[in-house]
């Protein structure tokens, strides 16, 4: 008979009787009010069981889905600081392991550039203060003047205006000449008395224009 | 849009367009001659070792001058129908009917140009008075000179060809835009 086994008999009878009596007569909540509960805690070495207890073959017996199932993550996460997180992780570290050759090879740049808004990306773009920043003289430095002028027609610009400005000089004073030449001929057939009839005006050969 | 000038290309050329083209030559000519001479001079002294007679201004002189001056103005015009000169004041020397002044032609006019300058140069008179504004070496090579400016329409000044227009009347060649 161990300590647990109910008493035979009379007695036992007595010993219920008496057990029955003494819960009726206690005062439950009254007494576990009383208890120190916080300094039992303290008396309990978690630490020491926690070491006799097979935590492995607790978590396989245990049903982790349906543990997870009874977790609320959006509360649990809501009650987490992703700065105060963030600032115990070491980013440095964590890229060193990233294969990032491995990341961008799996990156669709065109899909991600067809996403991209340029309008609203250059938006943002201060131009002015990235053209501060730009060494013009040195970006000069770097183009082919010369050649950029050769491509772009420039010497022949300048021949065919230089050509077309000699020749409107030279038209000028072949016209003034010319004027003179009439005026002095005109003076002369007055003299003369002749009538413009009289006096051919080109070789019989030469139509008007100047065609033969 | 018509030009308000009058066209007159293949006229027979004036006196004062033909006296600037001849200066133009006789300024090429000079300047050409003197740039050979002292080209040959040095050609002479430096590289062949001989010492030219400079201070003699005689006959030879005269001779390889005039010969210059006969070559320069026989071949450009029996080659180009024009001088640098009349090049440069768009004229052209042509046959006395119109057509190409033939290379013979061309060199009894060279050798003529010295005799309009007989006579205190009365063989020019041709330019002014004449009819067809013929000087004495063109009467003797049977050649005349007209306006010529190549692809380009010889004109004349708006306002003479507005007075033209208002003294013969023709409008309609003339109008103004």
């Amino acid at each position: 008979m161990t300590s647990h086994d109910p008493l035979p008999g009379r007695l036992g009878k007595l010993a219920n009787s008496i057990a029955a009596l003494v819960v009726q007569t206690l005062d439950l909540p009254q007494l576990v009010s009383e208890i120190d509960i916080a300094g039992i805690i303290d008396q309990i070495d978690l630490v020491e069981i926690m070491d006799q207890s097979d935590i492995d073959a607790i978590l396989q017996q245990a049903d982790m889905d349906a543990v997870l199932d009874t977790v609320d993550v959006d509360r649990m996460l809501a009650r987490v600081d992703p700065n105060a997180l963030l600032d115990r992780v070491d980013v440095n570290a964590l890229l060193d392991r990233v294969d990032v050759d491995s990341v961008l090879s799996r990156v669709d740049v065109n899909d991600l550039l067809a996403r991209v808004d340029v309008e609203r990306l250059l938006n943002r773009v201060d131009v002015d203060a990235l053209i501060e920043r730009v060494d013009i003289d040195a970006v000069l430095d770097r183009v082919p003047v010369d050649e950029l002028a050769q491509r772009a027609g420039i010497p022949e610009i300048v021949s065919e205006s230089t050509s077309h400005m000699a020749a409107s000089f030279i038209d000028l004073v072949r016209r003034i000449a010319v004027g003179l030449d009439l005026i002095a001929f005109g003076a002369v057939q007055r003299v003369l008395r002749r009538q413009a009839s009289d006096v051919p005006q080109r070789p019989p050969l030469i139509t008007a224009g100047g065609h033969k | 849009m018509k030009s308000s000038r009058q066209d007159v290309s293949g006229n027979y050329a004036g006196a004062v367009t033909r006296l600037l083209a001849h200066w133009v030559d006789m300024a090429v000519v000079g300047l050409s001659f003197v740039a050979i001479t002292v080209a040959l001079d040095y050609v002479l002294r430096t590289i062949v070792g001989v010492e030219p007679i400079t201070d003699d201004r005689g006959p030879w002189f005269a001779l390889v001058a005039a010969t210059w001056l006969f070559l320069y103005w026989w071949l450009s015009i029996a080659i180009a129908g024009k001088t640098i000169g009349k090049a440069l004041l768009g004229l052209r020397v042509v046959s006395r009917d119109g057509g190409i002044l033939l290379s013979a032609r061309s060199a009894l006019r060279a050798i003529a140009l010295p005799l309009s300058y007989l006579l205190f140069g009365l063989g020019f008179l041709g330019i002014v008075i004449g009819r067809e504004r013929r000087a004495l070496h063109d009467v003797v090579a049977g050649s005349a000179v007209i306006y010529d400016w190549g692809p380009r329409t010889a004109e004349l000044p708006t306002p003479i060809s507005a007075y033209l227009a208002r003294k013969t009347g023709d409008l309609t060649e003339l109008e103004r835009d």
